[in-house]
């Protein structure tokens, strides 16, 4: 089943709203979709559906506990410890900083006297929703926790559960904005990268910087131009830089009043305003994703 | 010195050139600093028409290499490492460069001592002259690595020095988007916090999210919401969030195509074209900020 990867460089360069309608035509089309948003900092996929999802897994990760009654006061741990999360000090039960702990479980290697056993903390948790055809899977990230790694791929790793309960057509997954580690694993494997962008500089120069990413990870990439006839815009950049990395444009969304409208009513383009020119425009997109992700044979 | 940190939840909602516009004005009544945090994507180089010197390397992030001659293949790396980096192929011990952690785990259970950490480029951090008078401090993180974390604190660390060098009162920081690890490295020891936001439902699920980390830094914080005339009724209700989270409500900026056209020029847009109703507004916002800044 082919799995698409929508992306962006930065944030806010639509993203989401190509995600989610992209999601909507394609089950429209009566493809079951399975839709993961991975933008675990800021999951709005739900939102711009307007659908609300219910918590089903709860992401935990290792924390240190020291059992005083154990505890040599070697210090070992701390060596250990890279990000600094545990802090030896001299004749004292070593300092836990819990917000610095990856988890890594390398302190509880380390220690000599087995001092060391195991507690959990909360880093977030996995949301899902079943509405217009779709099924939606998001990551969410407990506030005030820093790493978001681990919530994303335990929602990756959710959503492969599902699939294994019932087929999907297509799968989307919605990614943080950047290039960073999140979106290389939302982004890796997969049988087709959108790179969404808009008509400006900062559009144009962060699509270099993901088509350099996936050329990176040998993933298909097609653009998609979003406020394509932005006024003072500057579509001509992008087409060069697209056509530099031999990459298609294959969607232009105009800058459509309704789009924004969708957001703020938490409606699918496709839902509020079929006939609109952005609705043609995310058809015309749906149906290109369905062959560039080799999944015609569906259609049949 | 104060320090002023330009956030939103969740990014594409006008950030970069409000803090653009903003810092273009507050330099006009302060000596001022600007520095861009948003590593992955550092734009406010580009609003500014500004051209970054790279000064420094950030080489914080620390990844496992193999040694395969001294590697048996038992798996025992595999067995230990969270994070799924490392793997057997062909009875070699294989690391995935792009997810390791770096965490040291499999160092310590190898038998064979065939595994050693070793540092690696995590960024770079530079320098750009404004044509506006004021020194601008941008980081970029290199593609794929994690700790962004790092570069944002190496920018702020940079950017506080090149401020005191300049004798600013003021460091604007234009912050990443989102809620994680930059954001929280960002507000570090901030002084205040801007948030900008947009009326849609997102925006106001963002913006509860963004004032938890916030608050949980004990930062007062001033909301602006851009494209308030898109939905006079969510912009109320992000104002009713903010001030509900201890927040005050600095300013509403109309949509105005003109800040993409200026944008597009290369300039904020209360250079580009200082009558513009965003610019007038931003204008007004730059007079709040000063009074709580003083
Ligand atoms: S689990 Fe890893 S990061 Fe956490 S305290 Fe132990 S060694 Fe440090
Ligand atoms: S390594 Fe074990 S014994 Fe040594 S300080 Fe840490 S917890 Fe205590
Ligand atoms: S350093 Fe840590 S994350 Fe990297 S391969 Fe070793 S155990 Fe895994
Ligand atoms: S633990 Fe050491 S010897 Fe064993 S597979 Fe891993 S690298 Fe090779």
């Amino acid at each position: 089943m082919p799995r698409v990867a929508v992306t962006g460089g930065k944030g806010g360069t639509g993203k989401t709203t190509v995600a989610a309608n992209t999601a909507y035509t394609l089950a429209q089309m009566g493809l079951r979709v399975l839709l993961i948003d991975a933008d675990v900092d800021a999951p709005s996929s739900s939102r711009f559906l307007g659908v609300s999802t219910a918590r089903v897994l709860d992401v935990m990760s290792f924390l240190p506990a020291v059992d005083p009654e154990k505890c040599t006061m070697c210090g070992l741990c701390a060596q250990a410890c890279r990000p600094h999360a545990l802090v030896h000090v001299e004749g004292k039960l070593p300092m836990l900083f819990p917000e610095l702990c990856s988890g890594c479980e390398a302190c509880k290697l380390v220690c000599p006297s087995n001092a060391i056993t195991d507690s959990q903390k909360l880093l977030g948790w996995v949301n899902k929703a079943e509405a217009h055809g779709i099924t939606l899977v998001e990551g969410e990230l407990q506030p005030t926790e820093a790493r978001s790694t681990l919530v994303l791929l335990k929602a990756m790793e959710y959503a492969r559960s599902l699939k294994s309960e019932r087929s999907y057509d297509m799968t989307i997954v919605d990614t943080a904005p950047g290039t960073h580690c999140n979106v290389i694993h939302a982004i890796r494997g997969a049988d087709l990268a959108l790179a969404v962008t808009e008509p400006t500089p900062l559009g144009v120069h962060d699509l270099e910087l993901i088509l350099k990413l996936t050329q990176k990870l040998q993933v298909r990439t097609a653009v998609v131009l979003n406020r394509a006839d932005l006024p003072g815009g500057t579509p001509e950049e992008v087409e060069r830089i697209a056509s530099r990395h031999h990459t298609p444009i294959v969607a232009e969304i105009p800058l459509d009043p309704l789009v924004q409208s969708s957001h703020i009513q938490g409606k699918p383009v496709l839902e509020l305003a079929p006939s609109s020119r952005a609705a043609e425009a995310f058809r015309t997109l749906a149906k290109a994703v369905l062959e560039l992700a080799s999944a015609g044979a569906f259609l049949a | 010195m104060k320090e002023l940190v330009v956030v939103s939840g969740k990014g594409g909602v006008g950030k970069t050139s409000i803090a653009a516009s903003l810092a273009v004005l507050l330099s006009r009544k302060l000596k001022v600093t600007a520095a861009d945090t948003d590593v992955d994507a550092p734009n406010l180089a580009i609003v500014l028409g500004a051209d970054v010197r790279r000064e420094l390397d950030v080489r914080s992030s620390e990844k496992a290499v193999v040694d395969v001659s001294k590697c048996t293949g038992c798996g025992k790396c595999v067995e230990v490492c969270k994070f799924s980096s490392i793997t057997l192929a062909e009875g070699k011990a294989v690391v995935d460069r792009l997810a390791c952690e770096g965490c040291g785990a499999c160092s310590i259970v190898c038998p064979t001592n065939a595994i050693s950490i070793v540092q690696v480029k995590t960024g770079e951090v530079g320098v750009a002259d404004t044509e506006y008078g004021f020194k601008l401090v941008s980081g970029h993180l290199e593609i794929g690595e994690a700790n962004s974390g790092h570069v944002v604190t190496a920018v702020k660390w940079l950017a506080r020095r090149k401020a005191e060098e300049e004798g600013a009162d003021l460091l604007i920081v234009d912050g990443p988007p989102g809620i994680g690890c930059p954001v929280i490295a960002s507000l570090a020891a901030a002084s205040h916090a801007l948030v900008v936001s947009e009326p849609t439902p997102a925006g106001a699920w963002n913006l509860t999210r963004i004032i938890q980390v916030i608050n949980h830094f004990k930062i007062p914080f001033m909301l602006v919401v851009n494209k308030w005339n898109l939905s006079p009724q969510y912009t109320t209700a992000l104002e009713a969030i903010a001030k509900q989270g201890g927040g005050e409500l600095a300013a509403r900026i109309p949509v105005d195509y003109t800040i993409a056209e200026a944008m597009a020029m290369r300039k904020p847009v209360v250079a580009y074209k200082p009558e513009a109703e965003s610019s007038k507004a931003i204008a007004k916002l730059a007079d709040i900020i000063l009074e709580r800044l003083s």
